[in-house]
């Protein structure tokens, strides 16, 4: 059962909640799905959001037009979002430790750097934060 | 949900399951190689040293030079003869990785390498270990996450398939027990 879940808004007011709006099939993920809607309607996101199955709510910085404290005014904006799951796999004579780990990522591109938002999909409780200054989005 | 499927290929495919060993060895499972020297022989060692690809005829793949091939190419032998490593197919690679997913995802961002199996950045002790995937024209030097093998991204399916040739050498006399192969990528 996935238990953490992506949440955008789009340029045109709309929320989108992943297996809401759009349901991972063996033909696209949900993701995918929602790029695609985005390009074909001529939209952008302007916020990503993960979401667990416990509540927790983890935020990248909005490019939303209408903060609620000036703060979020000041800063400067997302030029984009992207989201994935990073997982590392080992082969390795140690069966007493773990051979797996998954997390899923958000992040927030700047011009000149990435901000990313990483949780760990088998203990939702730890996240971390990550600048990459390579701007190349995969 | 996602899974990896590790194999060995050969005459017929031998898994390798997480706990499991690839060993590199001289001219017979679990015989040495010289220092210096590259392997002979790859095989798949379960957690209780039992040989899992014994009857499979493992593929080897064998590192000859890092430039001496056809315009700076490297050269590997994988058992017809020395030949630049962009000449190896598919089934001539040493490791079959597969990643599946239920949904069809695209996957990024690849990358393969050795470590000390308790550090992915430090490299393994005393190994010089290279690898290359199937298309590349050089071996690249997978110690630590740092010198990571960079696999090519592939489109949405839910099968994705990496073909790697690798090679390894010991640097000193002594069974290398701090080593370990991983794979990372990034699907959406």
């Amino acid at each position: 059962m996935k238990s953490i879940k992506w949440q955008v808004a789009l340029s045109n007011g709309q929320q989108m909640l992943e297996d809401n709006d759009f349901v991972s099939d063996v033909e696209s993920s949900a993701w995918q799905k929602l790029l695609k809607y985005v390009q074909e309607n001529d939209l952008e996101i302007t916020s990503l959001s993960l979401l667990t199955s416990d509540n927790r709510t983890f935020n990248l910085p909005s490019g939303g037009k209408r903060p609620r404290f000036k703060a979020f005014y000041d800063v400067e904006k997302p030029i984009g979002f992207n989201f994935g799951h990073h997982i590392g796999y080992d082969v390795k004579d140690n069966s007493g430790e773990k051979h797996e780990e998954l997390f899923v990522f958000i992040e927030a591109i700047y011009p000149n750097y990435r901000l990313q938002l990483w949780v760990d999909e088998n203990n939702s409780g730890n996240c971390w934060c990550l600048v990459n200054t390579s701007t190349e989005v995969k | 949900m996602a899974s990896f499927t590790w194999a060995l290929q050969g005459a017929t495919p031998t898994t390798i399951d997480a706990t499991d060993k690839i060993q590199f060895a001289g001219a017979t499972f679990g015989s040495p190689i010289t220092v210096g020297s590259y392997n002979d022989s790859t095989h798949v060692e379960s957690s209780v040293g039992a040989n899992d690809s014994s009857g499979n005829t493992p593929n080897n793949v064998k590192f000859i030079s890092q430039s001496g091939g056809t315009s700076g190419d490297s050269q590997a032998d994988w058992g017809d003869g020395t030949e630049d490593i962009d000449a190896i197919t598919n089934a001539e690679a040493t490791l079959k990785i597969n990643f599946s997913h239920t949904s069809a995802v695209t996957t990024t961002n690849a990358i393969f390498y050795a470590y000390n199996g308790t550090t992915p950045a430090t490299a393994p002790t005393d190994i010089d270990v290279r690898a290359f995937e199937v298309g590349d024209t050089n071996f690249t030097e997978i110690e630590g996450s740092g010198k990571a093998l960079t696999l090519n991204d592939d489109t949405a399916s839910t099968s994705h398939d990496y073909y790697i040739g690798v090679s390894a050498s010991p640097a000193s006399v002594g069974e290398k027990t701090a080593f370990a192969f991983r794979i990372e990528l990034t699907y959406s």
